[in-house]
């Protein structure tokens, strides 16, 4: 397990991933990058198992990739066996939305047509998990505006319980560590369907998770939570200006967890509310929010995409978002205050922090 | 033997080549199986996971469009060179 003295923060942007550090403080950041220029990085993640940096790499004309970093992101080597589909299932990998590295060391990539792939030889061969590929529903799954994108991984201290979501399909939970999924979706709407409340079919977003296992959920239609792993989701969307949006975070600061959401004016229209881009935060689990605006613009119209606001998880937590217009912003977590850490990239895909 | 000339954005998954030769391959699909034992990677790039080339690459049979010849099952037994080359695309809304 890696434990150093400063952090490490990944941006994947539509044209190369940039790597920031800092010390401790995380005030001030040198960037390197772009590594991989022109291709699209979807997402880009630290193992603290191994201290490998991975990165799915999608090139324009081509096809996806995983690149694997062995010294922070300084130099990479592509999987020489990225993700793809047996010919026997006549899918084929569009795109890899999601990296994930569970605490056992297993990496995990959440694909486009709705798949999950595992590695256990830490990116170098995956396998593609046949019960998702063959599941009983998948001819009825249909994809979002983004496509039919796997795009959340969320394993747990039990190492046979997962929790996966898909665009618009739902939750997926297994507790045979793979080999069944049932869907985890009561209590969640689908507005866009004439049934309110299938069994799938609802257009998640976004799931973060805190260390009690409380699962917060970012869907097309409200702001859930859960308290039993995902068995019953309550509606947790009053109080922010619009129950749409992309982004989930959560951060535990002393005693208590802290989660962020971003909103944005739903349907067709997808600016931020108020003409200004602002995170919400609830500190009692989405009882009550509170706006958090401070250093920001006063007039923004970008947004924030699904993994484009992360926290860091150190001892004193940070939260950061990278815009569709290329910022990105810090703040304590706790301390409500925004201070720009880069200005001028491309369209952010996702942002990941951590202790390094 | 077929000389097979890639662009410079594909020769970093063919160990850095340019150009390397193979054995002669009766179809473009027996041509993906053989890259895909020589380069993994490269085959990648060129072809999705059903073995369908991918909409934006372009492979030339001696100077003919493979669409024009078959695409997959497209002849190319008696071809001497093939140029595997990324179509112009621009205009996306990253651009």
């Amino acid at each position: 397990m890696i434990r150093g003295n400063g952090a490490l923060l990944l941006a994947g942007t539509s044209k190369g991933l940039f790597v920031f550090r800092s010390n401790s403080r995380r005030m001030k950041w040198k960037m390197t990058g772009p590594y991989f220029p022109g291709a699209a990085v979807y997402h880009a993640i630290f193992d603290r198992n191994s201290g490998n940096v991975f990165a799915s790499v999608k090139k324009n004309q081509f096809g996806c990739l995983v690149a694997i970093s062995r010294d922070a992101g300084d130099t990479w080597n592509y999987s020489p066996s990225p993700p793809s589909f047996p010919r026997k299932y006549g899918l084929s990998v569009e795109n890899i939305w999601q990296l994930h590295a569970s605490s056992d060391g297993t990496i995990y990539a959440g694909v486009q047509p709705a798949c999950l792939f595992k590695s256990e030889d830490q990116g170098i061969s995956w396998k593609v998990n046949a019960a998702l590929a063959r599941h009983e529903t998948r001819s009825k799954w249909q994809p979002g505006f983004g496509g039919l994108c796997f795009h959340t991984v969320i394993t747990h201290k039990d190492p046979w319980k997962m929790h996966v979501a898909i665009s618009a399909v739902g939750t997926l939970f297994t507790c045979d560590g793979g080999r069944s999924w049932e869907f985890r979706n009561k209590g969640v709407r689908a507005d866009f369907l004439t049934e309110k409340y299938p069994v799938f079919g609802q257009c998640v977003h976004k799931i973060a998770v805190t260390e009690d296992g409380t699962l917060f959920q970012q869907n097309h239609c409200g702001v859930y939570r859960s308290d039993d792993e995902g068995e019953q989701w309550s509606d947790i969307s009053s109080g922010p200006p619009s129950d749409f949006g992309f982004p989930v975070a959560t951060a535990r600061v002393g005693r208590e967890d802290i989660v962020y959401v971003a909103p944005l004016r739903g349907g067709d229209c997808r600016p931020p509310p108020g003409d200004q881009f602002s995170v919400w935060k609830s500190h009692d689990r989405g009882g009550t929010w509170d706006r958090i605006a401070d250093g920001l613009p006063r007039i923004s119209y970008y947004n924030v995409l699904r993994d484009g606001m992360k926290t860091d998880n150190m001892d004193r937590s940070f939260i950061y978002f990278g815009t569709t217009t290329g910022q990105i912003y810090a703040s304590e977590c706790g301390e409500e205050l925004w201070f720009k850490v880069a200005d001028g990239l491309p369209p952010i895909l996702s942002v990941e922090a951590c202790e390094y | 033997m077929i000389c097979i000339k890639i662009s410079g954005q594909l020769s970093e998954f063919a160990g850095g080549k340019s150009d390397f030769h193979i054995n002669s391959v009766r179809t473009v699909k027996e041509l993906i199986s053989v890259i895909e034992e020589k380069f993994p990677s490269l085959a990648g790039m060129i072809a999705d996971d059903t073995g369908r080339v991918r909409e934006f690459v372009n492979i030339f049979a001696d100077g003919i469009d493979i669409r024009e010849l078959g695409r997959e099952q497209a002849n190319i037994i008696r071809a001497k060179e093939i140029l595997i080359l990324p179509s112009i695309a621009g205009g996306s809304s990253y651009d």
